[in-house]
């Protein structure tokens, strides 16, 4: 077995710090994009615009309340979490998903725009219901992954 | 890269090429219809209309007189009163579309939503619409003015509906379905026709056009510019790039104007499908005689640069009024254009004074 570098190494805290800090960034970033874009010529209108943000940020402030909840919680009703498998994979995991749904999101807007620019090919663009179904499927990716990952970091109680 | 994802590949550019290629077709296409009617509108209507006594109704307006067998068209087979003001059929009802109507007394046609079972021929009539539909080739063209039956737009997919509207074809352009009536209405329980119930005398007919500018001439000819100039400066007008409509006459003093699945000048950041209709009328009634012009505007808009039929919607209030301001204006500099000296005397009036 190769020899775990130091940087691919990461600790239950820095995974618990690392998370929250890129669920700010992720809702806080959606929250802008989708409230101005409609304002700034991108080929979305509010009502649209409001309905992919109620899709995307739902889910990182899940993220954001669990993180609250284990900041406050009762040390007495929290469990030590331990990790099993190497310990490289807990970085790979928390922010893998993370990543890949930023560029697959980042992916599905500049689609989404470029094929309904106003000089794009007439009926070549790509509907709101495509994009929904594309983001959709990006948090997909999380459900599966920081979901589970959130939900034992912070059910427990252990500080490092 | 293996054979499968070469193929792969190939299929994927076939595929996306294919969709760009095609015009989606009007069969497949639907539309918002404004005033749509319901499966529950269609029964609150119908029982109101049953529970009426035609002849205790009409009674009180004079004379009724129940007529059997009675006509419709060509058809002596039915069943009405007839009275001095008008005509009610008794079940099973006529149908015909709303430009194929016959001649019944009086001006205005009444109809009213019917189950299948209680129109005449229903399942036959009921065939023969839902074929016109499923062409999507426009029919009973008149120059550049024909009629197709779309599908309209149903909220929850559970119902559906099938309008009559009239399309503008202006060289092979098919433009926005405009003067839609809903005619069929299919529901898992039931089928509503539009059938008519029998026809009356209206003193007054209102329309609804979205404006009209009358041109008065001045004392003492009073002379007005004739229809000719009149159409090519509202032709010209049309051209404009802040519009850029594709305009066709129609008959001799109606203008049809088109533009479809284009980004819209006038709305930045929407596509629309848009026709716009001018009819000149002189006045025989009045004297001095003075020119009307009257302006006529469907519009459909999508925010993105799609062919399904579910993003293409009515425009909103503040956009109809943006549209209709800017047309309003072309037509407003094209009106001017035809006088040597003009005076607004309001908004919609002006005193046009011509060469001699």
């Amino acid at each position: 077995m190769e020899p775990i570098e130091w940087w691919n190494v990461m600790t239950k805290q820095a995974a618990r710090i690392w998370l929250i800090k890129a669920s700010l960034s992720i809702t806080g970033v959606t929250f802008v994009f989708f409230l101005l874009s409609p304002a700034l010529g991108y080929p979305l209108s509010f009502e649209q615009s409001i309905r992919l943000l109620e899709i995307v940020t739902p889910v990182f402030l899940g993220y954001l309340g669990s993180a609250t909840t284990f900041l406050f919680g009762k040390e007495t009703q929290m469990s030590d979490v331990t990790i099993r498998g190497p310990k490289e994979l807990l970085q790979l995991l928390v922010k893998g998903p993370v990543y890949v749904f930023g560029i697959a999101t980042l992916a599905a807007m500049v689609a989404f725009g470029y094929s309904n620019r106003t000089d794009a090919l007439s009926g070549s663009g790509m509907s709101v219901d495509l994009l929904a179904g594309g983001i959709s499927a990006a948090l997909g990716l999380l459900a599966v992954t920081t979901n589970i990952i959130v939900s034992y970091l912070f059910s427990s109680g252990e500080s490092q | 890269m293996t054979s499968k994802t070469v193929s792969l590949f190939s299929l994927l550019v076939f595929a996306s090429t294919a969709s760009l290629a095609d015009q989606v077709p009007m069969s497949e296409q639907r539309f918002e219809l404004k005033w749509g009617s319901n499966s529950d509108s269609a029964t609150r209507s119908y029982q109101s209309f049953t529970k009426e006594n035609p002849e205790k109704h009409w009674g009180e307006h004079g004379e009724v007189t129940l007529r059997s067998p009675c006509e419709f068209g060509d058809i002596q087979e039915f069943r009405c009163y007839v009275t001095d003001w008008g005509v009610r059929y008794l079940p099973p009802f006529p149908t015909a579309l709303p430009h194929r109507t016959p001649d019944l007394p009086g001006n205005e046609i009444d109809r009213e939503w019917a189950p299948i079972s209680e129109v005449y021929d229903g399942p036959k009539v009921l065939e023969r619409w839902q074929q016109l539909a499923r062409s999507g080739e426009p029919f009973d063209c008149k120059g550049p003015i024909c009629h197709l039956i779309v599908q309209g737009v149903s909220k929850d997919n559970s119902e559906t509906y099938y309008a009559v509207c009239q399309v503008a074809k202006v060289k092979a352009i098919v433009g926005a379905p405009e003067q839609c009536h809903q005619i069929i209405i299919v529901t898992k329980q039931t089928i509503w026709l539009q059938a008519i119930t029998g026809s009356s005398v209206v003193k007054h007919k209102v329309g609804l056009p979205d404006f009209t500018y009358t041109v008065h001439g001045v004392p003492p000819e009073y002379k007005l510019p004739s229809n000719d100039p009149v159409l090519k400066e509202l032709q010209k007008a049309f051209q404009h790039t802040k519009i850029a409509l594709i305009s066709e006459l129609y008959e001799e003093n109606t203008l049809i104007a088109n533009a479809s699945y284009r980004v819209s000048p006038i709305l930045p950041g929407w596509r629309e499908i848009v026709t716009v209709r001018v009819d000149l009328r002189r006045t025989s009634w009045s004297e001095p005689a003075f020119l009307g012009v009257t302006i006529s505007t469907t519009l459909y808009v999508n925010r993105q640069n799609t062919d399904r039929p579910q993003d293409w919607q009515l425009p909103s209030e503040q956009q109809e009024t943006q549209y209709l301001s800017e047309i309003r204006n072309r037509m407003k500099e094209a009106l001017e254009a035809l006088c040597i000296q003009t005076n607004w005397r309001n908004p919609d009036e002006l005193i046009c004074k011509v060469t001699p």
